[in-house]
């Protein structure tokens, strides 16, 4: 047989128009509707980090330089090259983080109580920082 | 209701005019549903399989080139996504001979119909249509009720040019056979 023959068998093509479309329930579309508005409110609130990897990255190095400074770049003050800190002292070789701070002429002489205010000062902040990102990361998930 | 153009209805939908979107889903909602219900064979997934593609629809309308046909493009989205739940069979090979047997009960078929009310046949019309193999309902459906050409079938399923021709001819013996065995069994319910 032919494909015009089926194409033109009025039998079949009478069964089919008879039995017609089937029809789906009555809140078809607005299940989709209502699907396509919640998506949409969704997207209003995609996560965007509230600080982004680079500035993170510029954080991180200041951050970890001004510790490193305080730690051991004024190790000089205490006992020769090593690092003296509350009567603790530890033989560390300071001069590459001297040498930093050097290149960009930056030296200042720093009491203990400012040099420990500024450790903590550091630590809450970045500590802060942290718990801040993940409570928004988790709020928009 | 009467519809204008898809590609008028499209065009609001990428201006972000959502009810022109329900539009086109109440215009095209029951061949979408009637595809789904061929692969599906249950009414529930197949409203789901209809509203995902719907949505993927939605979701992928700016890629849609306005110069082709849109319900080409929805049917195949439909056909793929109740595929993709329900694993696609393989078409087996069918020899043209075998349709012979069609068309000896086409006669006796006919007039039993013709003494049934019209939604009692309606009903074993549908029964009859829902026994017949995914493909074969999809590509019946298509051919027949929504007179889609062979090459629009070859786009919405995948299948070759013979492949939805053997669809066809073993759908249609497979039809009569199943509204036969229909018949036979409600005149035995009936006596």
């Amino acid at each position: 047989m032919s494909l015009e023959e089926i194409k033109k068998d009025p039998f079949i093509k009478s069964l089919f128009d008879e039995g017609g479309k089937e029809h789906p329930s009555d809140k078809f579309t607005d299940q989709i509707i209502n699907t396509i508005k919640a998506q949409s409110k969704e997207s209003a609130f995609v996560y965007t980090p509230v600080i982004s990897k680079n500035v993170w990255l510029v954080i991180a190095f200041f951050g970890v330089s001004l510790f490193a400074y305080l730690l051991l770049g004024s190790a000089e003050q205490g006992q020769g090259q090593g690092l003296n800190l509350y009567g603790y002292s530890l033989n560390v070789d300071t001069s590459i983080i001297k040498g930093v701070f050097s290149k960009i002429a930056f030296s200042f002489e720093i009491s203990p109580i400012l040099k420990t205010s500024l450790l903590a000062l550091i630590f809450f902040t970045f500590s802060n920082l942290i718990i801040f990102e993940l409570r928004s990361r988790s709020f928009f998930k | 209701m009467n519809y204008r153009e898809d590609n008028f209805y499209i065009s609001k939908v990428l201006q972000g005019n959502l009810s022109s979107f329900a539009i086109l889903v109440e215009k095209h909602k029951g061949m979408a549903y009637t595809l789904a219900l061929r692969i599906a064979k249950n009414q529930e997934d197949a409203e789901e399989i209809a509203q995902d593609a719907f949505m993927k629809v939605y979701n992928s309308l700016s890629t849609f080139k306005q110069d082709s046909k849109f319900t080409t493009w929805l049917y195949k989205i439909i056909y793929n996504t109740a595929i993709s739940r329900f694993r696609k069979k393989h078409i087996d090979s069918y020899s043209m001979e075998e349709s012979s047997m069609a068309d000896s009960v086409h006669e006796q078929d006919d007039d039993g119909l013709d003494i049934l009310h019209h939604q009692e046949r309606k009903r074993i019309i549908s029964m009859a249509i829902s026994r017949l193999k995914e493909d074969e309902g999809v590509a019946m459906t298509l051919f027949y009720l929504n007179e889609n050409s062979i090459k629009e079938i070859e786009e919405i399923t995948g299948f070759t040019d013979s492949n939805i021709k053997i669809l066809l001819f073993r759908g249609r013996k497979k039809l009569l056979f199943e509204l036969k065995k229909i018949l036979k069994d409600e005149i035995v319910d009936m006596i």
